[in-house]
């Protein structure tokens, strides 16, 4: 039998519950407002299906690619794709959907750092940001999700605060507002769109020789802590690489890696890193069987100019001016041996 | 099943509701079955070492009670060898050993016996403590439990099978029986103490957990100083952690109308090491005191004998808590700070005098919790390391810790040398606030009966910033609780 104290109770907690979704759906429509109009990945890819771009080499790749190689000095034929921290998976994503979107591709550049197949980048399993962009086939080829994943993604598409990331994202941003609000100062976004829709970052006037030592150890115990773990291969990240050669392939695009430039500090960490786990030589032998159209090596191009670098595997303002001339002169060297 | 996923929320939803809705006769096997899906949604084949468990207590509890004479004692004792058995084999076999072979390569032997790779059974010391408890009750004349499903219910009741609190069957078993009707009052309070348990999980330890993962990892790239936060961050993520689980686990029976026991009483407000442990992970302490501090004679014996019952008490806690160095010398510390508490009672209350403490007990009371919590914390190093050499690093760079602590201007360097980011720092001290301005307002009674008195809309605010503030505050990184891997 229901007793009036149930009655009462399932009649309160369901009005306590409207309350609580109420407040849900407006934090999630300034969620909208704040966060998700203004983010740099949903203005780009958008960006980019403006039919009037038609580029015949597409750049792909992380961070490297984005802030070491200036779009505004390249041609119109060439195109900057790349965004920072995104994975082979995300890579995959964009290739596919360039070569559907642009017929006039011919040529996609792509990042072979060794870094890149590391657990860390492995564990970015977050594909919720591109289901307005890119097919579901697609998705489900990269990532493989079950049922529940795809749903739960789905789900926090429509309702961005049930993700547990976005709610840290959300959080970081209230809290940077309320400190504005009560007088601080502005602090203005670490990575933003400048001309010519390239990302521009704040590290970008930081000159690595000139930081104290201690600065520097710091940056590089992060980035080993960071790329250099066990093991250093993830399966599932680098058949996605593989894959994607196969895709390239059959779609007539070739293919050209490029290894960025690294300071001395990181190249010493690599080496020793080797030494003692054997691994970078293996995934150097793994690479010789790509079908990679060609390879550009940077990772010792400024040896003799540190001052050229922000941090451990960064080039600033002025490194990447310099190296976007010298990778551009190596492209139209490639591009246009190969040009009947 | 952690209590702070969505798994568990609906798990709770339905069980909840389906207990109010059918007969009371079948209440107590919806009870059972949700407490196997609960348990065996860690690995259930684990379950097999509960029934274990549970078949051996349930025969034992019976035999014992019709046996006499050296008869009982021997049921006994099956049943005691049988759970500490469970509990070495599991728990201990990889420790002794580890140790064995450190031991036998010193006299150049080389030890052939394989270490066991197998996961520990997810609160396995919780529920062992709760079997023998009873067998033990027993024992002592209680009267045997006839329904096997309902001795089943005792050992694996789900609010508290994986972290406690360590119930009595005088205080649980016959709770089984009682028939619980739905109430609105209970019902309420019960959710609050969830919501306050999440919020102390969820928003304040794994907050914090951050941090003091982030220094434990890798102690050779951090200071001193660093240290010091560290471990008094610790101090507090293991409390709202472990303290948080409890709370979610009491509410979750009180919504039903079950009774568990307190298993905290604001333990850093203690002013002594002996006035921490009445305050702190209470059943255990208090399963300690019955089924061993006492029967070794407690404090009614010469007083080398008594020194020695606190030390091997403490020393079996340390064991209790986890098979390695760390957690045995976290138990013999807290042994010595109570000894040496005990044996200098005299000269430190002389001191007190001679320097007039006395006259301002404030200032008295603050030393004495200050002191306490300094001896918690630094014992503290040693359950956190993740190695004996680890937690040495630790203790002995403290030192140059303190100085810099002191000097506000290397505060931001100090901070900085985290790698956080300044909100998560931010949260991280305006939960601790929180937490401190709550455990204070508890001092003067308590605080959720004093919030009954409020208005409706006082009330529904509260609530409402609680549970937002535990859904968009947390972190929902599927982070366990500390103390299931005991």
């Amino acid at each position: 039998m229901i007793s009036q104290d149930f009655v009462k109770f399932a009649a309160r907690a369901s009005i306590f519950s409207l309350g609580f979704l109420a407040l849900f759906a407006l934090a999630s429509l300034h969620f909208h407002y704040r966060i998700v109009a203004r983010d740099n990945v949903f203005i780009l890819l958008n960006a980019f299906r403006n039919e009037s771009i038609q580029p015949r080499v597409v750049i792909l790749g992380d961070s490297h690619a984005t802030f070491d190689i200036l779009s505004a000095k390249f041609p119109r034929e060439y195109y900057n794709f790349a965004y920072p921290s995104e994975n082979w998976r995300k890579f995959v994503l964009r290739a596919r959907a360039t070569i559907n979107l642009k017929d006039s591709l011919e040529y996609i550049i792509v990042p072979l750092d060794y870094y890149q197949f590391s657990p860390t980048r492995a564990r970015h399993v977050f594909f919720t940001d591109y289901l307005f962009f890119s097919p579901i086939e697609d998705i489900r080829d990269v990532y493989h999700p079950s049922l529940l994943e795809l749903f739960k993604a789905k789900v926090s598409s429509v309702l961005p605060l049930v993700s547990p990331s976005n709610r840290n994202t959300y959080r970081r941003v209230l809290g940077e507002d309320i400190y504005k609000f009560f007088g601080g100062k502005e602090k203005g976004k670490m990575i933003y769109i400048g001309e010519h829709n390239e990302l521009r970052w704040e590290g970008e006037s930081v000159v690595w020789s000139e930081l104290p030592g201690e600065k520097k150890r710091f940056a590089i115990f992060d980035r080993e802590k960071e790329q250099f773990l066990k093991p250093f291969i993830d399966g599932d990240l680098y058949n996605v690489f593989e894959e994607f050669f196969s895709f390239a392939q059959a779609h007539d695009v070739k293919v050209i890696g490029v290894f960025y430039p690294t300071t001395l500090e990181y190249n010493e960490v690599l080496s020793r890193f080797d030494k003692e786990t054997g691994n970078i030589t293996a995934l150097g032998e793994k690479y010789k069987n790509l079908p990679l159209h060609a390879t550009l090596d940077y990772r010792n191009v400024f040896d003799d100019h540190q001052e050229y670098f922000s941090d451990t595997d960064h080039l600033n303002r002025n490194g990447a001016g310099i190296f976007t001339e010298i990778i551009l002169r190596d492209l139209e060297k490639i591009i246009e041996k190969t040009e009947p | 099943m952690l209590f702070n996923s969505r798994t568990f929320l609906v798990f709770y939803i339905v069980v909840t509701s389906l207990y109010f809705l059918i007969p009371h006769r079948l209440r107590w096997l919806l009870l059972l079955a949700g407490s196997i899906v609960f348990y065996m949604a860690f690995v259930p084949a684990y379950i097999l070492i509960l029934g274990w468990t549970i078949v051996v207590d349930y025969f034992a509890g019976l035999f014992i009670e019709k046996a006499t004479g050296q008869k009982r004692k021997l049921f006994l004792i099956v049943s005691l060898v049988s759970n500490v058995g469970v509990l070495a084999f599991f728990k201990y076999f990889n420790f002794l050993n580890e140790s064995l072979t450190a031991l036998l390569g010193t006299i150049g032997i080389a030890n052939s016996v394989p270490f066991l790779t197998i996961l520990l059974p997810i609160g396995l010391s919780f529920h062992t403590f709760q079997a023998m408890s009873y067998t033990i009750e027993v024992y002592r004349g209680r009267n045997a439990e006839r329904n096997f499903g309902i001795f089943a219910l005792y050992v694996m009741f789900y609010p508290q099978l994986v972290a406690g609190p360590i119930e009595r069957p005088q205080n649980l078993l016959h709770q089984f029986y009682e028939k619980h009707e739905f109430d609105y009052r209970r019902m309420s309070d019960g959710i609050k103490l969830m919501l306050w348990g999440l919020f102390k999980k969820a928003v304040i330890a794994d907050r914090l957990a951050i941090l003091v993962d982030r220094v434990y990892a890798d102690p050779l790239s951090y200071g001193g100083a660093h240290f010091i936060v560290a471990t008094v961050f610790f101090a507090f993520q293991i409390y709202c952690d472990f303290s948080g689980y409890t709370d979610m686990a009491r509410g979750a029976a009180h919504t039903m109308g079950f009774r568990l026991m307190e298993n905290f009483l604001r333990p850093y407000h203690a002013r002594s090491v002996q006035e921490f442990w009445r305050r702190w992970h209470i059943s255990l302490t208090t399963w300690f005191r019955d089924y061993l501090y006492i029967p070794l004679g407690g404090n009614r014996v010469p007083l080398t004998r008594w020194y020695f019952n606190i030390f091997i008490v403490f020393l079996i806690s340390g064991l209790w808590h986890g098979a390695s160095w760390n957690f045995i010398i976290w138990g013999a510390l807290h042994g010595l700070f109570l000894l040496m508490s005990i044996s200098t009672k005299r000269i430190r209350e002389a001191f007190v005098r001679a320097v007039r403490l006395d006259r301002v007990p404030v200032v008295h009371n603050l030393l004495q919790t200050l002191i306490t919590f300094s001896l918690v914390a630094f014992a503290w190093i040693f359950f956190r390391a993740s190695s004996l050499a680890d937690a040495l690093y630790i203790v002995f760079h403290l030192p140059e810790g303190v100085v810099s602590l002191f000097d506000i201007t290397s505060l931001p360097q100090i901070f900085g040398g985290f790698r956080l980011r300044g909100v998560e720092l931010t949260l991280a001290f305006f939960g601790l606030a929180l937490l401190g301005i709550v455990e204070y307002l508890e001092r003067f009674g308590s605080i959720r009966e004093r919030i009954k008195r409020y208005p409706l809309w006082v009330r529904w605010s509260m609530a409402y910033a609680l549970l937002a503030g535990a859904y968009f505050l947390g972190v929902y990184d599927d982070i366990e609780f500390i103390y299931f891997q005991f």
